[in-house]
């Protein structure tokens, strides 16, 4: 498509620079020599989408191979997205403007659950059928990855497949095999059959699930030599994976519009709730000179003025203090801000502090997750108060006089108390700043509580649990507000609604599926954003096909019931998940992978002459 | 420690797609092209140093801008030409710089704008236009509502306007004008347009904007 088609449209629409391209550093082809194009789809808007690392991967790693060219695809905003339909004109990639309707490959990153009537919406725009069976021919192939494809379900019947574990590697084999089939002239049935002796690669219409009369599942079956578990893919050695030389750096105002490096996979905490540290292990590492390098690469072909050292747990490299000793040096002198997320709160030391330049000195940001100690020992998150004071004072004595902390509520075993310990906990952070004998003149402490709803999610010890209503959130919120006495500490509370719904697809079974496509017909689209979600919408739809969102939330789910996820293996063995779980209800805690290896099942992920520490060969 | 301080002024042309990003973003993509040129650029001091930038007068969002300027500041000296070639090899084709030199006027002497328009109208229009806009640029008075800093006042544009020359082609208006502008009174090619449509009593297919230059109160080429 020509640019001037789209022109008239971007005189009406707010913030056009999102539907342009053009940026620096995205990959121009000749349509004349691909012979696959591949449209990376992210279910949100530009602004959100840009900031996404794996995109940013798949994109380079693709387009190196000179006849696929990878291109761009985010949701259209409101505005746009009526001017598109009013003039004809399909989703688009934004490197060639071309419709992505004709391309030989779709890939959707599955993110947050609230995304998935997104991707319906971006399917219907392109012009390609919703639903997996209704698509004719060999292309093109809608493929879906990312975090929620632990537990695609909810969506299986409108994706061909999906991509589990990390996609480096698998995705050029897929790639490679559709050359095949499109040289030899294979339906989508061969191709897909094909697909899922590839390890890594789940087609879920090649499963046959069945119910038992209580709702839960009896067996799901694989057809046509589908294996019975599919296994997920991971890079062993991390060091030597593909990471870009270049990012495309956008010109419009993005989130994390930075120079992103990921300095490790994995995570060697085993916090009891969270799901992407159990789902990314086994812990790989990459080293100083690997990454400083990559650094220093990206930084000349990008320009940015901020390095984002990126993980689930970055204090827990073990090269980290070599690797800020050899960025500092040139970061300094080129004015390049050097920002570390994720920091425990257990090594977080006035000599770390002291490295990265916060250079604008904006608030700190630390997890203690739970207000009690014996809360923190049900999580598995293994800080004592103790700790969150020392680290509070580091940072007070550093000149951050701005502190946020993040808890959830409605977890295993929680109780009044444990609520009331989060606004204990605050209140202590802020007498000891008034406490400081060397207080500086002049300036206030802020203590911002952040505590979200605690979601159950698969492969975690708590995937057994029932969610709390939200009647029961909207109580325990109410009751930390008026814990609460001072005005030193504010309190940010999310809607609870959204996190049961959450809660639903994160555990749903695949009749979720029609329930999914009625809220999308029914105007379901960017449901992330809080203006355009609809519970009753939901509620409405599965009410009509006789399904009950509680069935999905609020049951406690028994060891031994077969999951809709459990014919998919990341590597956490169910054992172990039982186990932690067992430990969680004693108050019990299960030392790191540092410290001890639990072998939780991660490490049949390698092969076994590849095994790395801290896991031990089995 | 005291560093050397020149001055450098770059003259830009910001076309094609570009046209889209607004002053910011503008902003932003030549201070991390700068940092891409690798050239001995000066930061500014103080808890947040970052590169220093100014411009002589920002472009609004849909136009283009054809000799756009802003400056910059070296710490070492070197040939205008190099710092112009460095730059472009890390700048992108929609936005390219045409030269550098070093500062000569003050952004406040600029006094006014150069603008080539281009109005596209349906054939069968035309000709209800062509003559309607003979009739609208010589209207001794044109009173419309501006926004300023105390709210809409009601200015007379007439004084402020100059349209050198109409051209007519098949499917368009090319209008080339001056209009005031700078930081003591700027006036906005749109609202102009905006009279226009209203007294033609329709808009067009499509309104093409772009600046091609900046001048001083003595007509000179703001340098």
């Amino acid at each position: 498509m020509e640019l001037s088609v789209l022109e008239p449209l971007l005189a009406k629409v707010q913030k056009p620079a999102r539907y342009t391209g053009g940026e620096l550093n995205s990959v121009l082809k000749e349509k004349k020599d691909v012979s696959l194009r591949y449209a990376f789809c992210f279910p949100d808007t530009y602004e959100i989408g840009m900031s996404h690392l794996g995109m940013k991967i798949l994109y380079s790693l693709l387009n190196a191979s000179p006849h696929i060219w990878c291109e761009r695809v985010f949701a259209p905003d409101v505005d746009m997205e009526r001017q598109m339909r009013e003039n004809n004109i399909p989703l688009y990639g934004l490197e060639s403007l071309d419709g992505i309707g004709d391309f030989d490959m779709l890939g959707f990153t599955l993110q947050y659950e609230l995304c998935y009537t997104t991707v319906l919406n971006m399917l219907n725009l392109a012009g390609i059928p919703l639903r997996q069976s209704q698509r004719e021919g060999l292309s093109p192939i809608v493929m879906g990855g990312g975090p929620c494809a632990c537990n695609p379900e909810p969506m299986v019947d409108f994706f061909d497949l999906f991509v589990l574990g990390e996609g480096e590697e698998v995705i050029l084999e897929l790639c490679a095999l559709y050359t095949q089939a499109k040289e030899q002239d294979w339906s989508r049935q061969e191709y897909l059959e094909r697909a899922s002796q590839i390890q890594g690669v789940y087609v879920p219409s090649l499963y046959e699930v069945s119910y038992q009369e209580d709702q839960t599942i009896r067996s799901v079956v694989p057809l046509h030599n589908a294996p019975a578990k599919v296994t997920k893919r991971i890079v062993s050695n991390l060091d030597e994976v593909f990471f870009p030389e270049s990012f495309v750096v956008p010109y419009l105002d993005v989130v994390h519009d930075r120079t992103m490096l990921e300095v490790l996979r994995g995570c060697i905490r085993g916090c009891r709730f969270c799901q992407a540290g159990f789902i990314y292990r086994p812990f790989r590492e990459k080293t100083a000179t690997r990454l400083n390098r990559d650094a220093c690469t990206l930084t000349e072909n990008t320009g940015y003025d901020e390095i984002s050292l990126t993980s689930l747990s970055t204090s827990d490299l073990a090269e980290l203090e070599p690797l800020l000793d050899d960025l500092l040096p040139w970061t300094k002198e080129k004015r390049v801000s050097l920002a570390l997320p994720s920091l425990r709160i257990d090594n977080f030391s006035p000599e770390l502090l002291d490295k990265i330049s916060t250079v604008r000195k904006t608030g700190l940001t630390f997890a203690p997750e739970a207000g009690s100690q014996r809360m923190r020992d049900v999580i598995n998150k293994n800080i004592t108060e103790e700790e969150v004071m020392r680290t509070c004072l580091t940072a007070f004595q550093a000149g951050h006089y701005s502190v946020k902390l993040y808890f959830m509520m409605g977890l295993p075993t929680e109780t009044e108390e444990d609520i009331k310990g989060i606004a204990d906990l605050a209140q202590k952070v802020v007498d000891l700043f008034y406490n400081m004998p060397e207080r500086p003149k002049g300036k206030t402490v802020s203590v911002t509580i952040s505590a979200a709803c605690f979601v159950p999610k698969p492969f975690t010890p708590f995937e057994f649990e029932p969610q709390d209503t939200p009647a029961e959130f909207r109580k325990k919120q109410e009751f930390l507000k008026r814990c609460i006495t001072t005005k030193k500490v504010s309190y940010h509370y999310h809607d609870s609604v959204t996190s049961v719904l959450e809660g639903v697809l994160a555990r749903g079974d695949r009749r979720l599926c029609d329930v999914v496509e009625a809220v999308y017909t029914q105007g379901g689209n960017l449901e992330g954003w809080s203006e355009h979600f609809q519970m009753e919408r939901w509620k409405e739809a599965m009410e009509q096909r006789g399904l009950d969102p509680d069935f999905y939330t609020f049951r406690r789910r028994s060891y031994d019931e077969v999951f809709p996820w459990s014919h998919l293996d990341y590597g956490v063995s169910r054992h172990f998940l039982v186990e932690e779980n067992k430990l969680a209800h004693q108050s019990q805690t299960t030392p790191n992978c540092q410290e001890s290896c639990s072998a939780c099942g991660a490490a049949r992920m390698f092969a076994p002459e590849e095994v790395k520490a801290p896991c031990k060969k089995i | 420690m005291q560093e050397n301080m020149i001055d450098v002024r770059v003259f830009f042309s910001k076309t094609g797609r570009l046209k889209y990003i607004s002053h910011l973003d503008t902003m932003r993509a030549l201070q991390r092209a700068l940092t891409r040129s690798d050239l001995p650029i000066w930061y500014t001091q103080g808890f947040n140093p970052h590169v220093y930038l100014t411009f002589a007068l920002p472009l609004s969002l849909g136009v283009e801008g054809w000799e756009e300027s802003f400056d910059f500041r070296l710490t070492t000296a070197l040939d205008m030409e190099e710092v112009a070639d460095r730059l472009n090899q890390v700048l992108m084709p929609e936005l390219r710089v045409l030269r550098c030199a070093a500062p000569q006027k003050e952004p406040a002497e600029i006094e006014k704008a150069n603008y080539r328009i281009e109005l596209i109208y349906p054939p069968s229009h035309k000709e209800e236009i062509v003559q309607k806009w003979k009739e609208f640029i010589a209207l001794p008075v044109l009173e419309v509502q501006k926004k300023s800093k105390k709210g809409m006042k009601t200015v007379d544009l007439a004084p402020y306007v100059e349209v050198e020359s109409t051209e007519e082609q098949e499917d368009r208006l090319c209008v080339q004008m001056t209009l005031a502008a700078g930081t003591q009174l700027n006036i906005n090619p749109s609202l102009y347009l905006d009279a226009w449509d209203s007294f033609a009593g329709c808009s067009p297919v499509a309104r093409e904007i772009s600046r091609l230059q900046l001048r001083c109160k003595d007509g000179s080429v703001f340098a």
